[in-house]
């Protein structure tokens, strides 16, 4: 399933890419770089409760906490075409964005029953490398260019590195969860304005809003034994404030 | 919502009740009376938990997951039985005896190196509180045993004991259906001690025979072994002896060599154990190019045993250092070393300490320019101990009114802030003091030498020669053991104790009367 799900991204990034290039090929255009820098927020949490069964007598209560910052790095490479000259451009290529590894942290509540749970609290972390076909669409008034953004691509979401802080220390066991990579569709939307500073550079400030996908850890194991406990969250959110410079290949 | 009115109820409980956070475990793991925290080498302590089961489960069965390193469970006062499937149903408790033999760590970052009580699903575990877990540290010795030959003309093996380092009690053995006999080699493990020598009826060296005394109880009595069935590989042997000992908790090693009246050379014999009764032997080959192979000591504590001694270079004629190293007790590798620049003449390496993946042996080079020996020290520079880097302490102690020539060292012991080595230097009327070498480095570049030209007296006979022959350290607390010699040449054992990591040293002659001369040749 993953393959296939490979493959049909592929293809359309392919297809799209060559579609737009052919069909705005009468007008003039430009190669661009874009350099984007900025901050991204999530407000996501995981919660989840694996219960006490036959094979594992404890049950365990994660309840994540919300409300983290990242830097986001990312780079653009691709052609803006004048296809309503002196009003609109149409900027399309091909982008790379790369946040920080975002820190998941939180409390897992775990024991046989109450009177002999205890809550500990851990952290984990995301990696999230994102490989997207992106298009903006500038309105262009003298050097001024708002303008609205969309992209869709791949998120390769990597779960990495889970602790738990068992307080005092080697008085149980918990969870270990084991790194994992998911691979995901997202899209990322977004609006700003760039700004001329030469003929062949700007710089702009711009929201984005992304849906980066899906994240989960490896199984987890209790010191030896394994179980089929995972961490996971369906959707990944973050809300980006960003700063690009342009350059145009005149 | 998870939290209902009953939970919220019983932990405001929980708060009220305890001022200090309450840790809610599956078990409740708390001491009986106080933990000890010191352990003496060569000996054990106790220690007895009381485990409850504080949750509302009755599992099928619950174990002892895991124990602390150096941590065997006291069948005799221990309830947790079987301690891999007791019952313990909820609010009930159980008694945990534990018995200690060996340094423990409640820091130890390895969770499996803990004490930790499950329940049959194996993850739901509980472990004592860090202040309630066992926090050893090694003491000294509970006991020290030496061992050498007493009497010149009627040799003898002989065990000098000691509880404390400094008193010591002697005993001579009688060989097993042999006229004579000698001990070298000493290793103790708790209250295991085995001993590795010789015996013989003709008091020649193609006579002797290769013998080992193994004692259950801390060195109190001993049973004895003499192998006179050979090997006949690689060529028929005839004769041989034990040099060097060590003993782990995988087993005991000792190293020698045997002789052959067909080939006249002398070969590495290899003796291993794991139950001290059973013993399995063999004769290692002659490496390439060398003729003669003599191993005079060994330490197997890093995992990879090493054992360090002789060999004669086929080429030259002259004695190289070499070791023999084996991964597996079974299959060794012999490499000559080279000799160092200046000193190329007959080495010799006597003794060798391994600790934390280092191994330093200690022996003697021969300075070409005066045929003078030197105290030598060859170093591992590699984890799997095949390379070695050669160190001649070639500027001797100059103690007042004493002109020192030559050196030799023959034990060694390593500690994790030092290594000791001893032996003997000679001043130019061939008197002999006791040679002290200590490097606190961690590369175990850097040596500092003393000679101890104050020897002691014996019933007011004063001493006017010694030397050491072996030594033992643990923490700061070396002993060393050896001979002294009065004016009219007549041998007396000697032992010596340092406080200081062998800064400054307390030195006794033994009697071991009707025996008049003696020497000891291993401690452990």
């Amino acid at each position: 399933m993953q393959y296939k799900k490979w493959v049909l991204l592929i293809v359309s990034l392919l297809t799209a890419s060559i579609f737009c290039h052919s069909a705005l090929a009468m007008y003039p255009w430009h190669p661009i770089l874009v350099m984007t820098t900025g901050a991204a927020f999530n407000n996501d949490s995981d919660s989840k409760n694996f219960p006490a069964h036959d094979n594992i007598f404890s049950f365990y209560d994660y309840k994540g906490h919300a409300n983290h910052g990242q830097f986001i790095g990312g780079i653009f490479v691709g052609t803006e075409f004048l296809i309503q000259p002196e009003y609109l451009s149409l900027q399309t290529g091909f982008s790379y964005y790369q946040p920080t590894p975002l820190t998941l942290a939180g409390d897992v509540t775990q024991g046989v029953d109450v009177a002999s749970e205890n809550t500990y609290s851990y952290q984990y972390s995301i990696q999230s490398q994102q490989v997207l076909i992106e298009s903006k669409l500038l309105y262009n008034v003298q050097r001024y260019h708002p303008y609205f953004t969309a992209a869709f691509g791949a998120a390769f979401n990597k779960s990495y590195d889970y602790k738990v802080d068992i307080d005092p220390p080697f008085t149980t066991f918990s969870n270990q969860f084991k790194n994992n990579t998911v691979t995901s569709l997202m899209y990322r939307i977004g609006l700003g304005i760039d700004i001329d500073i030469t003929k062949q550079a700007r710089l702009g400030l711009g929201y984005r809003y992304a849906n980066l996908g899906k994240t989960e850890t490896g199984t987890g194991v209790i010191d030896t034994v394994s179980t089929n406990d995972r961490l996971s969250q369906s959707r990944l959110y973050t809300n980006e404030i960003l700063a690009q410079y342009t350059i145009i290949i005149l | 919502m998870r939290y209902t009115k009953k939970v919220i109820f019983i932990g405001l409980i929980k708060s009220f009740m305890f001022s200090n956070a309450v840790l809610a475990l599956p078990f409740n793991i708390v001491p009986n009376g106080t933990l000890p925290t010191t352990v003496p080498i060569g000996g054990t302590v106790s220690a007895t938990y009381t485990i409850t089961n504080t949750t509302k489960l009755n599992p099928p069965y619950n174990l002892i997951k895991w124990l602390p390193l150096n941590t065997a469970v006291n069948p005799s006062i221990t309830t947790c039985t079987p301690t891999n499937a007791f019952v313990l149903n909820h609010g009930a408790s159980c008694t945990l005896g534990l018995t200690i033999s060996g340094p423990i760590n409640r820091d130890d970052p390895n969770s499996h190196q803990h004490l930790f009580v499950c329940m049959s699903d194996q993850a739901t575990c509980a472990g004592p509180t860090p202040e309630n877990s066992l926090n050893v540290i090694q003491g000294s010795p509970a006991f020290y045993v030496a061992a050498g030959a007493f009497g010149e003309n009627t040799n003898q093996p002989g065990i000098a004991r000691s509880t404390d380092g400094k008193t010591w009690t002697t005993e001579t053995l009688s060989p097993p259906n042999f006229l004579y006999g000698s001990f070298q080699g000493v290793s103790c493990l708790n209250q295991l001690c085995v001993v590795g020598g010789l015996y013989s009826n003709f008091g020649s060296l193609n006579d002797n025979q290769p013998g080992i005394a193994v004692s259950r109880n801390a060195g109190v009595t001993w049973s004895q072994q003499a192998f006179t069935n050979l090997p006949t590989s690689p060529v028929s042997m005839d004769s041989g002896q034990l040099n060097g000992n060590d003993c782990t908790s995988q087993g005991c090693v000792l190293v020698g060599y045997f002789s052959s009246n067909t080939t006249f050379k002398n070969y590495a014999a290899i003796f291993t154990s794991t139950d001290e009764t059973n013993w399995s032997y063999q004769a290692l080959s002659l490496p390439v190019n060398v003729d003669d192979v003599v191993l005079n000591g060994i330490n197997c504590d890093t995992g990879i045993c090493v054992a360090v001694g002789n060999f004669l270079d086929h080429s030259s004629g002259i004695q190289h250092p070499g070791v023999a190293i084996s991964p597996d007790r079974t299959n060794w590798t012999q490499i000559q070393l080279t000799l160092p620049s200046g000193y190329s003449e007959d080495a010799s390496l006597n003794g060798v300490s391994c600790i934390q993946n280092s191994c330093v042996a200690a022996g003697n080079f021969t300075q070409d320019s005066t045929f003078n020996n030197f105290p030598g020290i060859v170093i591992n520079t590699d984890n799997s101990q095949t390379t070695w880097a050669e160190l001649v302490l070639s500027t001797l102690p100059e103690p007042p009114g004493i002109t020192l020539v030559q050196g030799t060292l023959n034990g060694i012991s390593c500690t994790t802030t030092a290594c000791l080595a001893v032996g003997s230097y000679s001043d130019t009327f061939n008197n002999f003091y006791p040679a002290i070498a200590m490097s606190m480095d961690s590369q175990h570049i850097v040596w500092s030498q003393t000679a101890l030209t104050e020897l002691p007296s014996f019933s007011g006979i004063p001493m006017i020669s010694g030397g050491f022959t072996g030594v033992t350290c643990a923490g700061t607390f070396c002993v060393a053991v050896g001979a002294y010699e009065d004016a009219s040449f007549k041998q007396y054992l000697g032992v010596a104790y340092s406080m200081n990591n062998g800064n400054s040293w307390t030195q006794q002659v033994l009697s071991t009367a009707p025996l008049d001369n003696d020497e000891l040749l291993g401690v452990s």
